[in-house]
């Protein structure tokens, strides 16, 4: 009895990060 | 095992509204309205036109076993159908996708003509650069001010702007192609970030995916060559504002680099590729490496294409790569980063400084402390997430 195999598709997620801000850009 | 009522094979099945995309030896199927997409064997989405087009399953299975000489078990097949909710109940109205909104401006904006204005903004700030080269986003750019916390609030004030621009460019794309997307936000690693679900990205043929990827970088190369064009035709505070907005902007061009994170980047590569899942098959393949390599029981290997295959033996050491380089940079910048400014902020209430330093350092605090938290934050709600998706039945890998 053949089964049919069925994938899932990728999620597709498009990004743009939050730009990380870090100790080194920081004594007014 | 098979549950199915047998009286069912009997009667024609009623499936909502499904688009067929071919992609060679699979198709791939799925539902728009619910953007709920699955890739098949040639022979299964054939078999699921006929149910499509008023067959019984027991007359779609006399038809499967004429042309391939072989039985299906079309018990299961109906299943699966019904997990993926491509079945439609008797008494339910058959749903289609609504036109999603913003098509025209999509279209509009994305057209040969807008493709060209973005073109022709991109070559004048080239030109610019070439008359002032000290206009090339460099570090310094940053701080246009003596003041640390303006020069940090700009930063992280002034992105959420571009953020929405990025996003806005990908739905935009897509809605030209009439492909629903939703806006939300999320992390990668340690990153916040703003992503654009648009999984019917897949239901299009592969040559038309490329602008609704790239649009979002093709936005922050706009905007960047305009933050250029400003800070040259202007001087002084509004000159300093743009370069600094300039050099976020660039630098979020930058990051779309670790494409191991699922960036932009990726998904164009894989696109180039002709890969379905590249990530997954990769992400299994070095799994199973690793059990091995520890003497664990190693499974069977996820169900994949070809092309995956032969691209995750190389992906896979690259996915490595940047996961080691990811964590090293957790241990070498981000941990001390957080140690120092948590004990910058002890330090200065131990000294009783002077308000205004005092104040200096909180804002300082929160907004690099914040930023983590905020990814810790939705990393577990991820987590949660996963657990309850995990915990209900589902429809997947056959």
């Amino acid at each position: 009895m053949k089964k049919i195999q069925i994938r899932k598709t990728e999620t597709i997620r498009l990004t743009s990060a939050a730009q990380p801000l870090y100790a080194g850009e920081c004594a007014v | 095992m098979p549950t199915v009522d047998p009286t069912v094979l009997e009667r024609p099945v009623k499936l909502h509204h499904l688009t067929f995309l071919d992609e060679g030896e699979e198709m791939t199927v799925g539902r728009p309205d619910i953007d709920a997409y699955v890739h098949l064997p040639r022979d299964g989405a054939e078999l699921l036109k006929r149910l499509a087009d008023g067959d019984t399953p027991e007359q779609a299975a006399a038809w499967y076993a004429e042309a391939y000489g072989e039985t299906v078990d079309m018990s299961d097949f109906l299943e699966t159908l019904e997990e993926l909710e491509f079945l439609a109940d008797d008494d339910t109205e058959v749903t289609t996708a609504e036109p999603v909104r913003w098509q025209r401006l999509g279209a509009a904006l994305f057209s040969r003509w807008g493709l060209a204005a973005v073109t022709l903004i991109v070559v004048a700030a080239g030109i610019v650069l070439t008359q002032r080269p000290d206009l090339i986003p460099h570090y310094s750019h940053a701080f246009y001010t003596p003041s640390l916390i303006v020069v940090m609030l700009t930063l992280f004030l002034g992105q959420f702007p571009f953020l929405f621009l990025h996003e806005g460019a990908h739905a935009l794309a897509g809605r030209k192609l009439g492909l629903k997307s939703r806006l939300r936000v999320s992390r990668r690693f340690y990153f916040i970030v703003f992503e654009t679900s648009m999984d019917g990205l897949v239901s299009v043929p592969r040559g038309k995916r490329y602008v609704p990827i790239l649009a979002g970088v093709i936005s922050d190369l706009t905007a960047t060559a305009l933050l250029i064009i400003v800070a040259a035709s202007t001087g002084g505070l509004i000159a300093g504002v743009s370069m600094a907005l300039a050099l976020g902007t660039a630098m979020r061009i930058l990051w779309q680099c670790y494409f191991f994170l699922r960036t932009d980047l990726y998904y164009l590569t894989v696109t180039v590729l002709g890969c379905k899942n590249l990530h997954a098959t990769s992400r299994d393949l070095l799994l199973r490496r690793l059990r091995r390599l520890f003497g664990r029981p190693v499974g069977e290997p996820i169900s994949a294409t070809e092309t995956d295959r032969r691209a995750a033996r190389w992906y896979s050491w690259l996915l490595l790569l940047g996961y080691a380089v990811m964590i090293f940079s957790l241990g070498y910048v981000v941990v001390p980063s957080l140690v120092f400014v948590v004990g910058e902020v002890v330090d200065r209430i131990i000294e009783q400084a002077p308000l205004p330093l005092l104040l200096d350092s909180v804002v300082v605090a929160v907004l690099i402390v914040g930023q983590f938290v905020v990814a810790g934050l939705l990393g577990l709600r991820e987590r949660r997430l996963n657990r309850t998706v995990s915990s209900q039945p589902k429809a997947g890998s056959r």
